[in-house]
């Protein structure tokens, strides 16, 4: 059930209601009841595999917890690694391999046609977490202290086994042992944030969707100004769906009295794009840090510069491929690294020669700068293929200022118009947001405002969010 | 001893970090100092391991909370060290 | 207190849109609603957007409808046979069905109407909130209000229900070109539903009193290209016209130029008045033919 369906809102509504009257001691065994309700309604064969993932986690865990060997402890970590590794590529790259490699023996299928099965809801977000669990536990910066049923509930627990965000085991697991015990302030943010996130996904993202796949699925007829348009739309589109879904995880979450980490910060305000993966999916981006890029880093420390844009790059093709196995998603990794590896090389000389101008106008054009890289690179992000990007990209960097409409103009030209009505909505609303956050009376009012913006603007479009595909 | 230890990391956070003004304490982390992010965080590892001549392992690097650690692992490495520093 | 105007604001809401916005007499859902009431002599011309462009010089109405599949003709059928009228019916006749409903949006408005709600379970876009005033058209506002802008701003005009695009795009032939490929990729032929055949018959049967004309509108002449199961088209038409109140016109392969054609399945405004006249001038002639009394004109006015 996606988090922005009828169906999950009435879901949470009762597990909410469950959670305030029942005792505190029975509320972890209500959790896990719900999260595996929430799991099994996806598919209840995937809900024993992780249930069996979490098991075997659990005893990795408890074992790197306790013993003292180290040689030991360095073999039950690399076999954890390889298991939650081998379950991942198992069930998420096998496809495309198999696909790829059937393919220089001339078949044209999709990979995903030989093997019988599709990714696993969450696989990725949850082999993350697992992964950064034994590894704490391993490096000894944590240490399990909870039994087999806090840690199965921290493994599935149903607002972010989804798509996020990225857990860790010494923030959440303490609070979930609790059973979570929320007050009146966490209930009203909780709803502030769900009502939030409804709206970026009804009223911005699914109604930016229909421009954008308009225009990425004939990129050959539109003009240049269009698909310019398309590729801003995109990238704010991916934002407010993504976004908009860690809102409602975060705020169905808080309704319970248990806090996940942000996953955004403000990331449409960042100069540079080393700044923006600081402030755009922020638990993936620091997971990558802690468990990918700082080790190799230090590793290869003895390259200096060299060994940073190596790490950079790699780290960020990485992460590219975690999101799917396909070029497109490999080049958008690898374009993030490189610029943030220009970045790096060239930061002192670009403090040397910004240093006279006023700050506000570097900061703004490092603003413009970011937002602009971004927007192209999420069109690799968004495009089918590579095929499909470079129609984008051309249409983009040839002048063609013809098809300001792509609707015909007999049939519906005023939908560009009402996207931007909506996005003024949107903007109108997230204003609202922030200047009352501190002001928990004001909840109603948010959550009415909300409520009929979705109601009036709102649009159907995609089904799901796009990071639950991941 | 000491006070060569400090005033030469002090040195060599100011030269990388490109910041003259720049006053370390015991408890400073990078939260603390603008522009020592992760990526220079390494960097900073490096020069200082280059400076005294020592050598960190990966563990060690990664258990590291503040200058203070930094400054009392660099003083036990050199102690344990045939060339000793200082 | 929130709550209370939440409500409020619904249901005001939804009572203005149904009455300023969604029932206009030139939407869908306003044509949808001129089928429901009207009780007249009107000629209902049922079909897809292929026929909506058929305005002839008679008092005839067209719901034609874009993606329309037979599924929702037969429903149109069910309330205009229910009519106590003599006045002759025209139907398109398709070779394959739309397979489609076209917007949804078109049938919340009645989504009361049993036959409605079997037309939109039949497609499984039944949805429980369609029953419920206040939520029902959510994600459907500005759908409405697109139409209701292109209205306002005189992109369309609209006259007994047939539906006049004001500034069509110029001919290009390089795209029309592209267009046929595309067509000639596809498989053209006649692709019956023997039950939705059935159905259609059993109205002619059931209703002996109406004169039924089965029209096929121009197709660009690469449709006929490899076209499929022609006998099998040609025995049911044939089948069809020896009813006594049945006339087939089958028009499909009238010629017109290239720069007729929106596309391959669709005449221009131009092509389409043309074609019209002449559909006026047969019909008026099979009445002729069967002492049938003439048909009233068109209303004054628009």
């Amino acid at each position: 059930m996606g988090l922005d369906s009828a169906i999950y809102l009435l879901f949470l509504g009762f597990v909410a209601v469950v959670h305030t009257w029942i005792p505190g001691r029975w509320r972890v065994t209500a959790l896990l009841g719900a999260s595996l309700i929430f799991y099994a309604a996806s598919s209840i064969n995937y809900l024993i595999l992780l249930l069996g993932l979490c098991s075997f986690n659990y005893g990795a865990v408890s074992y790197l917890s306790r013993i003292l060997d180290q040689r030991r402890r360095t073999c039950i970590f690399a076999g954890a690694v390889m298991a939650n590794l081998t379950a991942l590529i198992a069930f998420k790259y096998a496809g495309a391999f198999i696909g790829e490699g059937l393919a220089r023996f001339g078949w044209h299928g999709q990979g995903t046609e030989v093997i019988p099965w599709v990714i696993p809801l969450g696989l990725s977000y949850f082999t993350l977490q697992m992964l950064a669990c034994v590894t704490d536990a391993y490096r000894r910066t944590w240490k399990l202290d909870q039994g087999f049923t806090q840690f199965v509930l921290f493994g599935l627990f149903f607002p972010q086994i989804s798509s996020g965000p990225i857990p860790r085991a010494e923030r959440l697991l303490p609070q979930l042992a609790s059973g979570g015990c929320p007050t009146a302030e966490d209930r009203l943010a909780g709803l502030r944030l769900i009502a939030y996130g409804l709206f970026k996904k009804y009223v911005v993202a699914n109604r930016l969707n229909e421009y954008v796949s308009i225009i990425f699925t004939v990129p050959s007829g539109i003009g240049t100004l269009p698909a310019l348009l398309a590729c801003g739309f995109n990238a704010l589109q991916l934002y407010a769906d993504f976004s908009g879904y860690v809102d409602i995880a975060i705020g169905s979450a808080r309704l319970l009295g248990i806090r996940l980490n942000p996953n955004f910060d403000r990331p449409l305000s960042s100069t540079s794009v080393t700044e923006l993966w600081r402030r755009w999916h922020m638990t993936l981006s620091f997971w990558l840090r802690d468990y990918l890029y700082m080790p190799l880093l230090i590793r290869i420390r003895i390259f200096g510069k060299l060994g940073v844009v190596l790490t950079l790059v790699i780290t960020f093709a990485i992460c590219g491929i975690w999101h799917a196995a396909t070029w497109t998603y490999l080049l958008f990794g690898i374009s993030q690294g490189l610029a943030m590896s220009v970045e790096f090389l060239t930061k002192s000389w670009r403090a040397k020669r910004l240093k006279r101008l006023p700050k506000r106008l570097v900061a703004w054009a490092g603003n413009i700068y970011t937002l602009g890289f971004f927007a192209l690179a999420q069109v690799l992000f968004r495009a089918a293929n590579l095929s499909q990007a470079r129609g984008i990209y051309s249409r983009m960097f040839h002048l063609q200022m013809s098809g300001m409409f792509t609707a015909s103009p007999e049939g519906k030209p005023y939908f560009l118009a009402l996207d931007c009505a909506a996005i003024g909505v949107g903007i109108g609303v997230a204003f609202f947001y922030h200047r009352t956050s501190d002001r928990p009376t004001s909840t109603p009012w948010f959550v009415l405002l909300c409520a009929l913006s979705i109601l009036f603007f709102g649009h159907l479009g995609s089904a799901h969010f796009i990071y639950a595909a991941f | 001893m000491n006070d060569n230890l400090w005033n030469d990391l002090t040195a060599t956070f100011r030269d990388l970090l490109d910041n003259d003004s720049l006053t370390l304490t015991e408890a400073t982390t990078a939260k603390d100092v603008e522009g020592w992010d992760s990526i220079t965080h390494v960097l900073i590892i490096v020069a200082v391991e280059k400076k005294f001549r020592v050598k960190f392992t990966a563990g060690e690097i990664q258990q590291l909370q503040n200058v203070g650690e930094l400054a009392a692992l660099i003083r036990s490495k050199q102690a344990s060290s045939p060339s000793g520093g200082g | 207190m929130a709550l209370l105007v939440f409500a409020g604001s619904c249901l005001l809401g939804d009572w203005v849109f149904t009455h300023r916005i969604i029932l206009r007499p030139v939407s869908d859902c306003g044509r949808i609603q001129h089928l429901c009431l009207e009780d007249g002599a009107e000629i209902p011309v049922f079909g897809t957007s292929k026929i909506h462009n058929l305005d002839m010089g008679l008092n005839t109405f067209n719901y034609g409808m874009d993606g329309t599949s037979f599924e929702a003709t037969d429903v149109f059928l069910q309330i205009e046979l229910a009519k106590p009228k003599v006045t002759p019916l025209i139907v398109e006749l398709q070779f394959q069905d739309a397979g489609t409903l076209g917007d949804e949006g078109k049938y919340i408005p009645f989504a009361s109407d049993p036959r409605f709600q079997q037309l939109l379970k039949r497609f499984h876009v039944l949805e429980w909130r369609y029953f419920v005033p206040g939520i029902r058209y959510f994600g459907y506002y500005d759908w409405y209000f697109k139409d209701y802008l292109n209205e306002r701003a005189h992109v369309t005009k609209v006259n007994r229900g047939f539906v006049e695009f004001l500034h069509p795009r110029p001919f290009d032939q390089a795209k029309f070109d592209e267009i046929v490929r595309g067509r000639l990729q596809l498989t053209n032929g006649y692709f019956p539903d023997e039950d939705q055949n059935r159905r259609l018959i059993a109205h002619i049967t059931q209703h002996p009193q109406r004169l039924f004309f089965l029209v096929v509108s121009p197709f660009h002449p690469s449709c006929f290209v490899h076209f499929q199961n022609e006998e099998k088209l040609k025995a049911f038409e044939a089948r069809l016209a020896a009813f006594p109140n049945v006339v087939v016109i089958d028009w499909g392969r009238m010629y017109y130029p290239d720069s007729s054609f929106v596309d391959t399945l669709h005449l221009r405004h131009d092509a389409a008045m043309d074609f019209s006249q002449k559909m006026q001038d047969q019909i008026g002639q099979v009445l002729r033919e069967r002492n049938a009394p003439a048909l009233p004109g068109k209303p004054s006015g628009p």
